[in-house]
């Protein structure tokens, strides 16, 4: 047992790879046995990481911690650990993975093994990504990721799916580029070491924190995406299999604000104070550009991608806040996006195995004919918009309440992102489902299978749980968020000074 | 110490074992009978076998021997073994290939250990006239080598513009070691360095110097002199190019080792910026102009120029001042050895692919190999994304190393340049895989049956692609227990 909870978190990262590589042995031929190993792993995975949030302690710092000397001569550690914030994420991720797993299992029908095989490895990187305390170790979880998801959307993809790989790997190999210059500078100021803990101590000279945090945050902001920095998330999301948009959306997109929360912004505070105006302007620009343009698409899933950049652009204007209220509201957001865009990214998945067409133009009125999925569509996408009573409405009000202290007018802007929202959502629901039967066959669809209602449960669970019972979630996201906004503080305080002293 | 036999195969005997073996080789080749081919191809790789252990030996012993014309040390049994390494996987994955060729090239292995015993000895020597002469050895066997192709014109005008330009190259090498004899009276570097520390430094001893270089940059496909490498690379069967990919760049480069300690001292010419932009116009050009090549072979030309400026830049880093860096002698090692490993990897699998009596050329001819071959194409995947630096793998290691080195020493733009080109290079490395698994084969394309030799050698080559990348740990204190910590001249004795 003592062994146990020391390697817990050893064995819910290198499970997925464990069962990947099993699965690489058997005989492709043999699709059941591959299945069943991908949906046992992910789901033991699942009900590992369960034990995380039953034995996770309310307080600040890391726990579960496990570090061992690497790379000696190189300073480099295995370290791993979980706070508030990457406890979470850790739960979305692992959740996320059987679900997408499940949904696959009827869907994918060629070249499955290696689908499978794909995806346990790519969950063994998001999930060692999630637990890095060495930062050589997490760029090395975070570039391994982007191996399986390059050939998941090339081999599985759909239209332009060559491109839409070749532009997610270089954009985002392009930013981590510059993070590892930023990461060997450290390293040599350090030191000689990679502990995030040892770099927290280092005091920097702020001209060079603004230098740092710009390498860092190029390499997050690509990934979140921030909005000029967006354009491979349509093409990656559209083109990708749905497991793959799902698993992008809900969990590789929340890397990007991960890495804000967890690096970039604790490690150099007085470069996040000078980059904060620049930050928040991006940040609105990408909530009102990605409703707009949500609101013009005509392909269903593209509309759900660029609604991503619109609910990731709300929750950077959150961490931009400094407060405590809104960083947990947009840590909070995060979770809430993974599993409400995760979900829409199912349901249009679904609706594309039957019809296989995505254009809204050619659906309308199948309410009547697939109620069951209307119903749940309406409830997940009502938390996209953030409907009181659902998750995404805590996360929103929380960051709006919090970001309008710190900045009002800003803020005033950005919750007009919360009205477009509902209008290219509820436009898409309405064309789709209600109205007249726009063709014979729709009349005809298929409800929802068990296997599709197996993977919308747990989502549509959460969904209302997360949104009437928030605070046992917000509990254990606080005390992270505290600790992070503490930091913060004293940076901007160390730069005030500096700046009074100039004359 | 006078030379005698008995001191000589005390001392030498890995190099001496791969001497007889060549003959030996050449001997049963010569023969002419198919089983007198497959004999001499298992002698060669039991005679690199041997000296390889050989060279291990020798480098755990630690010592260091230094006899008129060679010099002994850990650093070149190191690379010694490397070499040896090089070679008999070569030979190991070659094998099929000879065989399936219309020509039937006899000399093929003998010349494979003739080439690797020059460069086993380039590598363990501070005298200039052993220097040029493992040099040429290494060069005339290969020039040969490429040229085994003799009925696809391709082949033979790689050999002929390689010995054409090889030629110049060694010309102006000499011409350089002449002015270094001219100015010194001495051929050994240790002299020459002893002489030249206290004095000045003449203009015809730096032209000396910069002249051998030069021949080097030549050998290494360092821009601008880089021109022969692409058609060379795309004309010579697949195995010679593997093999002079991986095998000249170790020897060569453990040559501009040597070189370079000797310098430690000249305080009047530095080197470093010479190098450093020698490096930078290899990375840039070497990864640029890689982007618009539709041959595999080519794609692999300029991803070992690329490799080449990477390199350079790591020499850049073993002086600091007037200081020697024993870290960077380290790099070297280590990214010498990643960099062989990967690039045998993938000419192991080019040279499978092309078993069929057809050389493998444009990019097309890979299409659907996936579907038909997983396990191969997984692994040839593996390789070259790895060779473009990402984690998990040793290529990302062995670069992020030598990076981090650079930085250390102030090179922070080159290093900067260098991270961003090998992000860059990710583009070309990713044409094959595209082509193997996004899309569906054209025609019928039936690879022979691939021996169980060639399986098992490619297994291993990629669980040492994984082990060295996750785990580099053991290789990494040996390349720093290996590189010299004082250069030769500069030790007491």
């Amino acid at each position: 047992m003592e062994w146990f909870s020391q390697n817990i978190l050893n064995l819910v990262i290198f499970l997925p790879l464990i069962g990947g590589s099993l699965t690489l042995i058997l005989p492709k031929d043999k699709t059941l046995w591959i299945k069943i190993l991908a949906v046992g792993t992910t789901l033991a995975t699942f009900i590992l990481s369960l034990h995380l949030v039953y034995y996770f302690q309310d307080q600040p710092g890391y726990q579960f911690v496990f570090t061992r000397p690497w790379i000696p001569s190189l300073g480099i550690t295995y370290s791993l650990g979980i706070d508030g914030f990457s406890l979470w994420l850790l739960l979305l991720t692992t959740l996320l993975m059987p679900l997408a797993v499940i949904f696959s299992t009827e869907v994918i029908s060629e070249k499955q093994k290696s689908y499978y095989v794909y995806l346990l490895f790519l969950e063994t990187g998001m999930l060692g990504a999630f637990c890095a305390l060495d930062v050589f170790l997490f760029y090395i979880f975070w570039e391994a990721m982007l191996i399986p998801m390059y050939f998941l959307i090339g081999i599985y993809g759909h239209g332009r799916k060559i491109y839409a790989a070749l532009k997610f790997f270089l954009f985002t190999l392009v930013g981590s580029v510059l993070m590892l210059l930023g990461m060997i500078y450290l390293y040599y100021q350090s030191g000689e070491t990679f502990l995030l803990g040892d770099w927290m101590n280092l005091s920097l000279a702020p001209r060079v924190q603004i230098i740092l945090f710009t390498a860092f945050s190029l390499s997050f902001a690509i990934k979140v995406p921030i909005f000029p920095l967006h354009t491979w998330l349509p093409d990656a999301h559209t083109e990708a299999p749905t497991a793959g948009s799902v698993i992008l959306a809900g969990v590789l997109l929340k890397m990007g604000t991960y890495g804000f929360v967890r690096f970039a912004m604790p490690l150099f505070p007085q470069g996040l104070e000078m980059a904060r105006s620049p930050l928040i302007v991006l940040a609105i620009i990408g909530i009102i550009y990605g409703a707009l343009v949500a609101m013009v698409q005509k392909d269903m899933k593209r509309l759900v991608a660029y609604s991503s950049i619109a609910h990731l652009g709300f929750v950077m204007l959150g961490l931009m806040a400094f407060n405590t209220e809104a960083i947990t509201g947009s840590v909070y957001q995060m979770l809430n996006h993974g599993i409400s865009s995760g979900g829409l990214f199912f349901l249009v998945g679904m609706l594309y195995d039957r019809t296989h067409t995505r254009e809204i133009a050619d659906y309308g009125g199948i309410a009547k004919s697939v109620p069951l999925f209307s119903f749940i569509f309406m409830i997940v996408a009502l938390s996209s918009i953030a409907l009181p009573g659902t998750n995404g409405f805590v996360g929103e009000f929380l960051i709006l309440s919090g970001s309008f202290r710190s900045f009002p007018i800003p803020t005033m802007i950005a919750t007009s992102g919360v009205i477009l929202s509902a209008v290219y959502m509820l436009w898409m629901v309405e064309r789709v489902f209600f109205g007249p039967l726009k063709q014979e066959t729709l009349g005809s669809l298929k409800d929802m299978k068990w296997r599709e209602v197996l993977t919308m449960v747990p989502l549509v669970i959460l969904i209302l749980w997360m949104g009437l019972k928030p605070n046992f979630f917000l509990k254990k996201i606080d005390l992270a968020t505290n600790t992070l906004v503490e930091r913060i503080e004293r940076g901007s305080k160390a730069l005030a000074l500096r700046e009074g002293h100039r004359p | 110490m006078i030379l005698d036999w008995n001191t000589l195969w005390l001392l030498a005997w890995p190099h001496l074992l791969l001497v007889m073996g060549a003959f030996a080789c050449l001997i049963f080749s010569v023969v002419g009978s198919r089983r007198g081919f497959r004999f001499s191809a298992l002698l060669a790789l039991g005679t690199l076998v041997a000296a390889g252990y050989g060279f291990f030996l020798q480098w755990r012993s630690g010592t260091t021997q230094s006899i008129e014309v060679l010099y002994l040390d850990s650093m070149g049994n190191f690379l010694g073994a490397l070499i040896c390494l090089v070679g008999a996987v070569t030979v190991l994955y070659s094998f099929k290939y000879w065989e399936s060729m219309e020509e039937k090239i006899v000399e093929a292995i003998p010349l494979l250990l003739f080439s690797a015993v020059g460069m086993a000895l380039m590598v363990a020597t501070n005298h200039l006239l052993t220097l040029v002469l493992a040099l040429e050895l290494m060069s005339l066997c290969l020039y040969v080598l490429v040229g085994t192709r003799r009925r696809d014109p391709k082949s033979s005008e790689a050999a002929f513009k390689y010995f054409l330009l090889g030629s110049v190259a060694a010309a102006f090498m000499l011409f350089g070691i002449s002015f270094l004899y001219g100015t010194t009276g001495t051929m050994d570097l240790e002299k020459i360095s002893l002489a030249m520390i206290p004095a000045d430094q003449s203009l015809l001893f730096q032209m000396g110097v910069l002249l051998l270089l030069l021949g080097f940059a030549f050998k290494v496909a360092a821009v601008p002199f880089h021109f022969w490498a692409p058609d060379v690379y795309d004309g010579a069967p697949a195995p010679v190019t593997g093999f002079m990919a991986a095998g000249v760049k170790v020897a060569a480069f453990g040559a501009l080792l040597r070189i370079l300690m000797a310098h430690v001292g000249w305080e009047a010419l530095s080197l470093r910026p010479f190098l450093v932009g020698l490096a930078v116009a290899t990375m840039v050009v070497g990864n640029l102009a890689a982007l618009r090549q539709r041959s595999v072979k080519r794609i692999m030309a300029y991803s070992s120029i690329a490799h080449a400026g990477y390199l350079l830049l790591g020499l850049a880093t073993l002086i600091e001042g007037t200081e020697f860096r024993s870290e960077g002698v380290s790099t070297i090692l280590f990214y010498l050895t990643a960099y062989s490993l990967l690039t045998l990897g993938v000419f192991a699998l080019l040279t499978l692919f092309s078993s069929r009596g057809r050389e493998i050329g444009h990019l097309k001819d890979l299409s659907g190999l996936a579907a038909r071959h997983p396990a191969f194409a997984a692994a040839l995947s593996i390789f070259l994304i790895s060779l473009a630096g990402i984690p998990p793998s040793v290529g990302f290691f062995a670069k992020y190393y030598l990076f981090s080195q650079a930085v250390e020493v102030g090179l922070f733009w080159p290093a900067i340049l260098g991270i961003i080109t090998s992000a860059i290079s990710l583009f070309y490395y990713l044409g094959p895989v595209v082509r193997m698994y996004f899309m569906e084969a054209q025609g019928e394309d039936v690879l022979p049956p691939a021996g169980l030799g060639v399986k098992l050698l490619v297994v291993l080559l990629v669980m040492g692609v994984f082990y060295l990348g996750l785990f580099p740990n053991r290789v990494l204190e040996i390349t720093q227990k290996t590189a010299p910590s004082v250069p030769a001249h500069l030790t007491v004795r």
